[in-house]
């Protein structure tokens, strides 16, 4: 099958990235497409895309006639463009179109808006069984759209043990929200990294001062503005990494967030992950309460005495059941895109 | 005329009653009178809560600070 990803941001690129290994590993042909209005600098897109995207393109090709030499599009974001066509009864109608696909970019805390952006896809995938329920009730179409659930990297671990062995703290652009607790997370921080000489702490920056100016998640406090303000005798082995996902994973031991989707992409690894959400000052940050409660069930919240002695719980069954699928995802993906080209 | 004003008073309420019934009016005042109550329980339940969030954040970097001297150098 031929498949076409376009992306535009940093959510959406290592969407693309990721879902084009998947795929490509099972044997199809799958272009990644940089739009002309994308957000992203050189490193973001090198750090995720080292050999450059397969095409550049805008608006127009997704009215243009190369759309009909894919099987199928698929996205974490809706584009207005791909929104635009897809409410176009004509295009809709039309023979010969690619399926279009869409997922969600990552843990998703109100998913209201996103829900609406994508009744018109061929095929809606929510990131769990509970959120694709959701979506069921509260959105009826008047075609009918393909619904189901599941992420292409949030898959099932395959067993194998973590390959690296530092700690990884996946920072967020807006959570902590504070000054207060982002500065209270650098001191976890340096006292984990004192406990532990003998392992790196690294905080693995989302993006670097500049970046991502035009994200809906602006970061008021960065990391290395506060370690550079506030900050003067830190332990040696707390590092500061602009470095791929794909890298902090190979080198991850352990994985720590407040609210960071990378606690999937570290599941998912194999790499056992912890969930700090007691940090100072979390009551006014909506987006812990928002976490506390989708992983209620998950056994991976942790307070700081489990962070500071590492001890990492597996996630329980019943949660990883509802959050993440094996290849099976893939096979359904292909099954409906099938179906799709043939009408059946 | 002590009976007619009897009859005149109790019938007199009766509509009062059954006008407010049947415009909705008696249904805004007790919902009126419900949202005064949760502002009050919420007057009084708040402060009790940022009490509660300050308590929570003064244990947690208590417990840091604990870590922080047991791994001095």
């Amino acid at each position: 099958m031929r498949f076409v990803i376009p992306f535009f941001d940093d959510s959406s690129v290592i969407f693309a990235a990721a879902t084009q290994r998947k795929l490509k590993d099972r044997g199809h042909d799958v272009l990644t497409a940089l739009m002309a209005d994308h957000k992203l600098s050189d490193r973001q897109l090198t750090n995720n895309i080292p050999n450059g995207p397969d095409m550049e393109i805008d608006d127009s090709f997704f009215r243009s006639d190369a759309m009909k030499s894919f099987d199928a599009m698929l996205t974490c974001k809706a584009p207005l463009g791909v929104r635009k066509q897809l409410a176009d009864p004509k295009h809709k109608a039309m023979r010969n179109r690619p399926a279009y696909i869409a997922f969600q970019p990552g843990l998703e805390f109100t998913p209201e808006r996103g829900r609406l952006n994508r009744v018109d896809f061929d095929a809606v995938f929510l990131y769990s069984a509970d959120h694709r329920d959701a979506y069921k009730e509260h959105i009826q179409t008047a075609f009918s759209q393909h619904v189901s659930f599941g992420h292409p990297y949030f898959i099932t671990p395959n067993g194998a043990a973590p390959r690296g062995r530092n700690i990884y703290f996946f920072a967020q652009a807006i959570s902590p929200l504070t000054l207060s607790s982002r500065q209270f997370m650098v001191d976890v921080l340096a006292t984990l990294a004192r406990r532990h000489p003998d392992r790196d702490v690294v905080i693995k920056l989302r993006h670097l001062p500049g970046e991502n100016s035009d994200h809906v998640h602006k970061e008021a406090f960065a990391y290395p503005w506060i370690i550079d303000r506030y900050f003067q005798d830190l332990p040696p082995n707390l590092k500061l990494s602009d470095c791929s996902m794909t890298e902090a994973l190979a080198d991850a031991a352990i994985a720590i967030t407040c609210t960071s989707t990378a606690v999937m992409d570290a599941i998912s690894a194999g790499v056992p992950a912890m969930i700090y959400l007691d940090y100072v000052e979390s009551h006014a940050d909506k987006y812990a309460g928002l976490m506390r409660k989708e992983f209620a069930d998950s056994s991976l919240i942790a307070p700081l005495t489990a962070i500071m002695d590492l001890e990492a719980k597996p996630p329980t069954p019943n949660w990883m059941a509802n959050h993440f699928r094996g290849d099976d995802l893939f096979d359904e993906i292909e099954q409906f895109v099938k179906r799709f080209k043939t009408g059946k | 005329v002590n009976i007619i004003k009897a009859i005149d008073k109790h019938g007199g309420r009766f509509l009062r009653w059954a006008a407010n019934f049947f415009t909705g009016n008696s249904f805004i005042r007790v919902e009126q009178r419900v949202d005064k109550r949760i502002q009050d329980m919420e007057d009084k339940v708040l402060p009790a809560l940022d009490g509660i969030n300050r308590l929570r954040d003064d244990l947690e970097r208590h417990t840091l600070e604990i870590y922080k001297r047991a791994n001095e150098k």
